[in-house]
């Protein structure tokens, strides 16, 4: 929450050499998704506080409809905020570095986001394979399908690894590339 | 591999990750992995299978994150997050700043008290300090630098003023915090109004203390008075008194849950927008790209914060740290004391929900051993986060002012200032901890 509202961002030219078209795409299109799914949800949920209020009934397992909402909304825009090195983190030990020492740990947490990363996308995978396999469905009064949600956390993850694994790559070229500034004379 | 070594390791593994510039979510999550992993693939007194580690750890993994994220009462962040940027787009944030401007400016510290009452009003719909400041500093800072006011008095009120966004409801570390501990959201909300509430009398006193012993420091300025200015400028001010009486009243009178209060509130943001032309389709869409992005962002430390959870309560680290308390037989008062110095050391140099998310599961199996109150200690804890955002050396909301403010004036100024308000941060605290109705009194009530 603290990517405050108007401050100046890094100037991240140098930082996304490695920008697949189609990959850009499909991060605007889940940032996109995710701002739509932002609007039906509140909308969703004001119209099921009018109509209790006014007509006395309720929109059928809105409560469920709220979760998928939420899964997609969540998970879509995580390529898109690691394309912009977004996620938070504490610079104050490491304002010291410079230069390639700075390369170095960009690259580091990168490994450590895949650590996290990889394991997640592949368990995701299976989880959404096995929802689809048993046709898996929500308790309710529509009978909703597992799939779309699981889809879309795998989605968001899968997508996530993909700029992940850009995103070292890159700094690896930056690394390979780097010319320690010349000291005067 | 004894559980509670793996746990302690854990948790040194991420203060390291942090220290070495890893994202929070990435250093929690990656640890919670790996560590459950070695869990379940080398058991105590076992033989290593991976195997077993492997599917052990996917599945408590995945099962904890999807179930967490699959949730109705989550909606509410994205949602609060939306009324924020609206009502911060359509200019509904800053009304109650210019409302109390026109008020108090002739006052010696006018603006300045004006500046920390505007915060007040900005935290009063939405939920970010950082957010707070940097928008409040925008508009504040320069004003009283322009009145004469000192760089020190112009800076600090505003970094300190910035603070309040956590306290005052709605709340992102207060919907956290009651995500983790499994406390009424609501019931927090509304402790959160009268500490809020006791902090903003507690720097309206030390600006006034300030510019009694140093009148240069605020210097009155003569501004032709208009007739009716000011029942103009307090009028003005109705969509921010609006849009907190949604919630309070909202939540207080049992009219909605508090997820329902995020989503009337920022549907009337959006409509008085729109009514009011402050806000166009291009600002609507950005208010909506701001709050994705800030959602996917957060999310990302709680989904990492929650696999953490999950991997520490299968260590035995909070047992053991409870039971070795109960044995050395110390006060409750001495334990609260080293959790708030704690608290207090780390706000030093981690973010506020880094800070929130990775103690919790220590911290709270205290608290709720030594039979007290949850609700009274999340307001301890959201208290003690804002004072972190103002404390050397990282102290968030005195980089963000000294971004606003650039090269006029030193971030050694701005510390310099916080210093004095910090004294009464310090009071305010201790009347929080010995006087708990001040947080329980409205929760009680309902």
């Amino acid at each position: 929450m603290e990517q405050e509202i108007g401050l100046p961002k890094e100037d991240l030219s140098d930082l996304r050499r490695l920008d697949p078209a189609i990959l850009v795409w499909l991060e605007k299109l889940g940032l996109w998704l995710s701002c739509a799914g932002i609007a039906v949800l509140g909308s969703m949920i004001i119209v099921t506080v009018v109509a209790r209020y006014f007509v006395g009934s309720i929109i059928p397992d809105d409560l469920i409809i709220a979760g998928e909402l939420m899964v997609t909304l969540v998970a879509l825009p995580w390529a898109f905020v690691t394309a912009d090195r977004g996620h938070i983190a504490v610079e104050l030990f490491t304002n010291w570095a410079t230069g390639r020492a700075r390369i170095l740990l960009d690259m580091f947490a990168a490994l450590v986001g895949l650590v996290m990363v990889v394991p997640l996308t592949y368990a995701t995978w299976m989880d959404l394979v096995t929802a689809i396999e048993y046709g898996s469905y929500f308790d309710g009064d529509l009978y909703l399908p597992e799939w779309p949600g699981r889809t879309m956390f795998f989605i968001g993850f899968a997508l996530m690894l993909v700029r992940m694994l850009l995103v070292l790559i890159t700094d690896l070229l930056r690394l390979y590339d780097y010319d320690e500034p010349k000291v005067k004379e | 591999m004894d559980p509670f070594m793996l746990g302690i390791c854990g948790f040194l593994l991420v203060v390291l990750l942090l220290v070495l510039r890893v994202p929070i979510a990435f250093a929690l999550g990656a640890v919670a992995v790996g560590c459950t992993f070695l869990f379940y693939a080398w058991p105590e007194g076992g033989d290593f299978n991976a195997d077993a580690g492997w599917r052990s750890a996917a599945t408590i993994v995945t099962a904890n994150s999807y179930a967490f994220v699959h949730s109705f009462e989550l909606t509410m962040v994205p949602l609060f997050i939306l009324l924020s940027q609206v009502a911060f787009h359509a200019r509904i944030t800053t009304d109650i700043y210019n409302a109390a401007r026109v008020w108090l400016a002739r006052l010696p510290g006018g603006l300045a008290i004006a500046s920390i009452l505007g915060c007040g009003g900005f935290s009063a719909i939405t939920g970010s300090s950082v957010a707070c400041a940097a928008a409040m500093g925008r508009i504040c800072t320069p004003e009283m630098l322009k009145a004469g006011y000192g760089p020190r008095l112009a800076t600090s009120s505003v970094a300190v003023g910035g603070t309040l966004g956590s306290l005052i409801p709605p709340s992102v570390p207060f919907i956290l915090y009651g995500i983790f501990t499994e406390t009424s959201i609501s019931k927090l909300f509304l402790a959160g109004i009268l500490p809020g509430l006791v902090s903003i009398a507690g720097f309206i006193i030390v600006v006034m203390l300030w510019v009694k012993i140093n009148p240069a420091e605020a210097p009155t300025f003569g501004e032709e008075r208009v007739p009716g200015a000011r029942r103009r400028a307090a009028a003005q001010a109705w969509p921010a008194i609006l849009l907190f009486l949604i919630i309070v009243v909202g939540i207080y009178g049992g009219f909605f849950t508090t997820t329902e209060a995020a989503a009337v509130s920022a549907g009337v943001a959006v409509l008085l927008g729109f009514i009011l032309r402050r806000l166009t389709w291009s600002s609507f869409f950005e208010s909506l790209k701001e709050t994705a992005y800030q959602t996917a962002m957060i999310f990302m430390i709680v989904f990492g914060a929650k696999i953490f959870v999950s991997f520490i309560s299968l260590t035995e680290v909070s047992p053991w740290i409870i039971h070795h308390i109960e044995a050395a037989n110390v006060s409750d008062w001495v334990v609260i004391g080293v959790i708030c110095l704690m608290f207090l050391v780390l706000g030093m140099f981690l973010d506020p929900i880094g800070i929130l998310l990775l103690t919790l599961p220590v911290s709270v199996p205290l608290i709720e051993n030594m039979g007290m109150d949850l609700i009274w200690f999340g307001v301890i804890v959201v208290k003690l986060l804002e004072i972190g955002l103002i404390t050397p050396p990282v102290g968030l909301n005195a980089f963000v002012i000294k971004a606003v403010v650039g090269r006029d004036v030193e971030l050694s100024s701005i510390f310099a200032g916080i210093s004095r308000f910090l004294i009464a941060e310090g009071i305010i605290l201790l009347l929080l901890l010995f006087i708990p109705a001040i947080s329980l009194l409205l929760p009680n009530s309902m």
